[in-house]
């Protein structure tokens, strides 16, 4: 769980080990429902393909 | 002038016959092939291009059927509400509506999406079709973009929503006339009354809502989401799953639940979409599953501008493909959306003429007089039906014209398979005679190569009694035609060519006075009542008949009257092409025959046959006069190869319609009010071509107690249909006598 607001985290999801999906979620707001990949930098990205390499 | 049925049995010998008929196709019939409708999202559609392939989703949803019908969503807004939208990239900028917005515009934000996610979800709604990178589904479509997103308290990297700026943007929407709303967000638990007020006052203006269910995994959708599960917003919300390339249900994806009634999947996993780069990107979420489904309801009302709401939805949900558990289930709710499936029929089909009537009871079966006629009328290629949810479609009622069954069947009209007869006669002193004789037998099937399965036994009796000048009859059971002049008598096993009227008639009773007038005539009475097993057959047919010897020609005059109780010439109707009312025609023939040489006759017939019909309640009316024709002419020989055996060549049309035509009225649009107009043209309703028949046949005596008879014919434009192969058929019959 990473938090990336003041009341927005991101939670890893099962998937694909080499590839670590993440969900959006707040407790209080309502949040975008796309998953997202963690970039070397360690920001997320909802494009699959910057984060990890093409299936 | 005898009329005993079989001259070479000794009249007052008790008689057991045994007959056999056996009936062969030489050659096969040509026939017109019915034309299916084409569509579907294979290689032949135009629309399946690479850029169509670039979102699998389209393929998924079978959307191609819906470009190639010519439906994409023009004229239609969808509101994204979201994190706005590229406003410059090339698939986008052209359909931004002026009035789009950034609803939360106090958080220092513009209506371009720097975030990312709207971009995404606009692109799978409805991006531009242009040949480059992908299209949305519904991309004839305009984007009423809604930035709604807050940066306090949300991270700039990430992107959440307030309730109260939700419920702003759900009231601009509405305000702005939108009438579908994309909101690919959810969580963050029940949202406020604010919220709740505001998309319960879009629903009430008929807003179709389309929410993402959520990517948590849980067994209901989250919120908004599981709104689609409270009757108080009328069944407007549509709550959306994912699933993946081979359409199952996206881990991640929230599933139907409480909600499954108005929850429906579309594809969510690796969609390939617009971003905020002014490229493409591969997107994953319940974000991305919402969006198909919002610009199928935009092909939807494109479609079928007078559906309400709740019609629309109706067609979306009770069409969509079922998956998982049969019916709708707790993880896909009512199935895969399936756009090609919302935007067929649903339910049944009926006409809106007169008092209605399904289209699957609609049909127009002609009798072999008419041939093809009507068949290719192109009145009849657009005709208006209505669905079970009152939509209009277009169809072709030509096929529900039926061509008169395969000619090879009418060639064996009342021939038996076989036959078992018991048979008295007797003669009465000098005075004359009297005859008695039983019938087991089975009728030829319909078409022979597919026997129809009916059972087609017959049993029938014949009574005859006669004297030197005079002659009765009456019979039970059996075929009309009993009492006809010899020299009218087919050579073949029907009465196609000579007698066409007699064809009119199914099987029945009936009854015949024939009396010699002086030594050169004959006044002949016949009548014969159907016995209702054939619809189609005349329930009653009359016939008189003036026969004259004038010198070495043999004459023959007949006037007839066949009553049909609801057909024209054995044609009928049912459905929305309405019901013949009682139908009247009358015949008159002419025949003769005249010896040519010894042993060497020549015959000829025409028969002349008119109807004054009238139908009823249905799309054909106002029937002018029915006239049809029959005529042939021919050799017979006796004594050919034996004594006794006789060799008949005759070439004639068989009966045909020379003269019809019919008004025809179908409906042809649906307006807004509900009215239906329809337009009303006068067809010529004869058939396309003209069959000429060539027979060939012979009998002989075999043996004492036995007779074998056959016969070939060939027919030109068979069933006058102008496109039909020639057809050549047979028969052979051979009967045993004890």
């Amino acid at each position: 769980m990473v938090q990336v607001g003041d009341d927005t985290w991101m939670i890893a999801i099962p998937g694909d080990p080499t590839c670590v999906t993440y969900r959006l979620q707040s407790t209080t707001q309502a949040t975008v429902q796309a998953l997202f990949y963690r970039k070397r930098d360690g920001s997320f990205t909802m494009n699959r393909l910057e984060a990890c390499a093409a299936p | 002038m005898s009329f005993n049925r079989n001259p070479k049995m000794p009249p007052g010998t008790p008689t057991l016959c045994l007959g056999l008929t056996l009936g062969l196709s030489l050659a096969a019939c040509g026939g017109g092939g019915g034309s299916g409708e084409g569509g579907g999202g294979g290689s032949g559609n135009p629309f399946v291009t690479a850029e169509f392939r670039a979102n699998y989703g389209l393929a998924n949803i079978r959307a191609a059927n819906a470009y190639e019908a010519g439906w994409e969503g023009t004229g239609q807004t969808i509101a994204v509400i979201d994190t706005g939208v590229d406003v410059d990239h090339p698939d986008l900028d052209g359909k931004i509506l002026p009035q789009s917005t950034d609803i939360a515009a106090g958080n220092g934000t513009t209506l371009n999406d720097t975030f990312g996610h709207g971009t995404l979800v606009a692109g799978v709604a409805l991006a531009e079709r242009n040949g480059v990178g992908m299209h949305g589904v519904a991309w004839g479509a305009d984007l009423l973009a809604i930035r709604a997103d807050a940066l306090n308290p949300c991270d700039p990297f990430s992107a959440c929503f307030q309730d109260d700026d939700l419920a702003a943007a759900l009231n601009y929407a509405r305000t702005q006339g939108a009438r579908i709303v994309n909101m690919s967000l959810g969580g963050g638990g029940i949202p406020n009354a604010n919220f709740r007020s505001a998309l319960l006052a879009a629903t009430n203006a008929g807003i179709i809502v389309v929410i993402a269910a959520g990517n948590a995994s849980g067994a209901n959708p989250e919120y908004p989401a599981r709104f689609a599960a409270d009757p108080a917003y009328s069944g407007l919300v549509v709550a959306v799953g994912a699933v993946n390339d081979a359409n199952a249900i996206a881990g991640f994806s929230n599933r139907a639940g409480v909600a499954s009634a108005n929850y429906i999947v579309a594809p969510g996993v690796s969609i390939t979409t617009t971003s905020n780069t002014g490229g493409y990107a591969s997107a994953n979420g319940t974000s991305f599953s919402a969006p198909h489904v919002a610009g199928a309801v935009a092909v939807l009302r494109e479609r079928f501008p007078t559906a309400t709401a709740a019609e629309i939805v109706e067609m979306l949900l009770s069409t969509a493909r079922d998956l998982g558990a049969d019916g709708t289930d707790a993880v896909y709710g009512r199935g895969l959306l399936s756009l090609s499936d919302a935007l067929a029929p649903l339910g049944f089909l009926w006409v809106p003429v007169d008092l209605g009537a399904l289209v699957e009871e609609t049909e127009l079966r002609l009798g072999a007089a008419f041939g093809d006629g009507l068949t290719q009328s192109a009145a009849l290629a657009n005709v208006l039906a209505l669905d079970m949810l009152g939509r209009d479609f277009h169809i072709d009622m030509r096929g529900a014209v039926l061509p008169a069954r395969d000619v090879r069947a009418s060639a064996f009209e009342g021939a038996v398979l076989r036959s078992a007869d018991r048979a008295v006669a007797s003669r009465i002193g000098d005075f004359g005679h009297w005859g008695l004789s039983f019938t087991d037998s089975a009728r030829l099937p319909a078409t022979l190569a597919e026997p129809d399965g009916e059972d087609r036994s017959l049993r029938s009796w014949w009574m005859q009694s006669g004297t030197e000048h005079t002659q009765t009859g009456l019979y039970y059971g059996a075929a009309a035609g009993r009492g006809a002049p010899s020299i009218l008598a087919p050579i073949g096993f029907a009465s196609r060519l000579t007698l066409p009227q007699f064809t009119l008639a199914g099987t029945g009773s009936g009854a015949f006075l024939s009396q010699e007038m002086g030594k050169t005539a004959r006044l002949s009475f016949a009548w014969h009542r159907g016995d209702g097993s054939d619809p189609s057959a005349a329930t009653s047919l009359g016939q008189a008949w003036l026969e004259a010897n004038v010198g070495r020609v043999q004459l023959a005059l007949g006037l007839g009257q066949a009553d049909e109780e609801a057909s024209l010439f054995r044609s009928t109707a049912a459905g929305g092409f309405g019901t013949f009312a009682s139908t009247r025609s009358q015949f008159v023939t002419l025949g003769g025959a005249m010896p040519i040489t010894t042993g060497v006759s020549a015959f000829a017939s025409l028969t002349t046959g008119l109807a004054r019909p009238d139908m009823e309640n249905g799309m054909l009316s106002g029937w002018s006069d029915v006239r049809a024709a029959s005529y042939n002419v021919g050799v017979r020989w006796q004594d050919v190869l034996t004594r006794g055996d006789r060799v008949g060549l005759a070439f004639g049309q068989p009966l045909r319609v020379e003269q019809a035509e019919v008004d025809v009225t179908v409906p042809t649009a649906l307006r807004a009010d509900g009215s239906v107009p329809s337009t009303t043209r006068r067809i010529d309703a004869t058939p396309s071509g003209r069959e000429m028949t060539v027979e060939l046949a012979y009998d002989r005596a075999v043996g004492q107690a036995a007779s074998l008879a056959t016969f070939v014919s060939v027919a030109r434009e068979p069933g006058h249909d102008r496109d039909a192969a020639p057809a050549a058929f047979g028969g052979v019959r051979f009967s045993l006598g004890f």
